[in-house]
């Protein structure tokens, strides 16, 4: 070991305790033996890979927040725009005796289609970005050939389509309670203006 | 006189527009009775869709009653109105106002499935309806794939979709050229003669003069009220 050390050619050793309770105990003698050695745990190394990933892990949280919340603001202002547009069809729905609620669920659930949409072609986006990323990153001289940078979690991925389906619901419900309760006389009269 | 299925009284709507007050319904009353089929007439700005508005539980007035099969109408709530619409109240109003994105025979099925009919019994009566105001060859198209007098026909048809014992019209005619409003005036008067309670405002002589009692408006009030000899749907337009 100390013998190719001197060459400086090898960086990292992997070295198995036979019993997990001597770990502690061969970190020590491995450093007091070979001066100028770090020696960490299997565990210890996670860690620290651990603690380097959570400020990409930071960084997707704040991109994926700020996305959720453009995304929500534009679905509302999407749904917003389609109500006024159609001011005359929903209280004519109210008139010809459509409940208020039934009203709202048909607009929300627009705004929940336009966000699956978005969601889903987005998803397919994130993929093929992930892949072309990681190919690039892959050839980088001196990586194995196996590892990748991004992995596709499916658990990840239906959390990300249930939050924006959420998102989507809650952006439809203000504009289109705002359109279901106008009243309708009032606003027929305004529409024949 | 027949059975009253609808009566207004005393009813007043006052309501604000640009800051000033506009007293748009003063003190009318109306009784209707069953089978009747009326015009309400008089110059633009006299109150008449606002009386209409009323008449149908879509505005509440500002005093008086509105009573129809019994019920007050003036004294539900929204949602109470909201289901009484649906199943004694059918509505034509001047621009058609159809879902654009459902086909004609969806558009008649809508207050059907409202009203939770079995998809089997509202597609049936759905057909029956388009073949009574003779659109069945027009039945998949969309609204912007149909003429003014088509959709106003599939409006009429999704109007009477629930069977409601009145049907409420505000300018049926308006939108439609002479030939295609000559066609309404009859279709109207056939739903009329078939046993539903015909309300219409209108400017439309011809549509006034199909009904069996005119009423005319003038500041929110009645100014004449009258029952006239039907002429002839042919003789209507020629004359």
């Amino acid at each position: 070991m100390q013998g190719s050390m001197g060459h400086d050619r090898v960086s990292l050793f992997m070295i198995k305790a036979r019993q997990r309770e001597r770990v502690d105990s061969v970190l020590r003698r491995i450093e007091t033996a070979v001066p100028g050695v770090s020696a960490i745990s299997t565990e210890t190394a996670m860690r620290q890979v651990d603690e380097r990933l959570s400020y990409f892990r930071q960084l997707a949280l704040i991109l994926g927040a700020v996305s959720l919340a453009v995304g929500f603001l534009l679905v509302t202002t999407l749904v917003t725009v389609s109500v006024n547009e159609r001011l005359g069809e929903i209280v004519v729905m109210r008139a010809i005796g459509v409940a208020r609620s039934h009203v709202v669920l048909q607009i929300v659930m627009e705004g929940v289609v336009i966000m699956g949409l978005g969601a889903l072609g987005g998803l397919g986006l994130g993929l093929v970005t992930a892949r072309y990323l990681n190919s690039i990153l892959a050839s980088f001289p001196g990586l194995p050939a196996a590892i990748d940078f991004f992995l596709f979690e499916p658990h990840d991925a239906w959390m990300a389509l249930g939050l924006l389906a959420g998102a989507g619901m809650l952006a439809g419900v203000y504009p289109s309670w705002r359109g279901a309760s106008l009243p309708i006389a009032v606003t027929l009269r305004e529409e024949a203006i | 006189m027949p059975e009253a299925v609808l009566q207004a009284k005393d009813l007043c709507r006052e309501y604000h527009m640009g800051g000033e007050l506009v007293r748009a319904v003063r003190g009318v009353s109306l009784d209707i009775a069953r089978g009747d089929y009326i015009a309400i007439v008089g110059p633009s700005g006299c109150g008449k869709s606002t009386m209409l508005n009323l008449l149908g539980g879509i505005d509440r007035p500002t005093s008086g009653s509105v009573t129809i099969e019994g019920s007050r109408i003036d004294q539900l709530r929204d949602a109470e109105a909201t289901r009484f619409r649906l199943h004694h109240i059918g509505f034509v109003f001047q621009r058609f106002y159809l879902m654009p994105a459902l086909t004609a025979i969806e558009n008649v099925e809508l207050p059907m499935a409202e009203a939770k009919l079995p998809a089997a019994a509202r597609v049936q009566r759905a057909r029956e309806l388009l073949a009574y105001v003779s659109l069945s060859s027009r039945r998949d198209h969309r609204p912007a794939q149909l003429s003014g007098g088509e959709q106003q026909r599939v409006a009429i048809a999704r109007a009477l979709a629930n069977k409601p014992k009145i049907l409420l019209a505000d300018e049926p005619t308006g939108e439609l050229d002479a030939k295609t409003g000559t066609e309404m005036i009859e279709l109207l008067g056939q739903v009329n003669r078939d046993g539903t309670t015909i309300i219409v405002v209108t400017h439309d002589e011809d549509l006034a003069s199909a009904a069996h009692r005119v009423v005319h408006m003038r500041d929110g009030v009645v100014v004449d009220d009258r029952r006239q000899n039907v002429r002839p749907d042919t003789e209507r337009r020629d004359a």
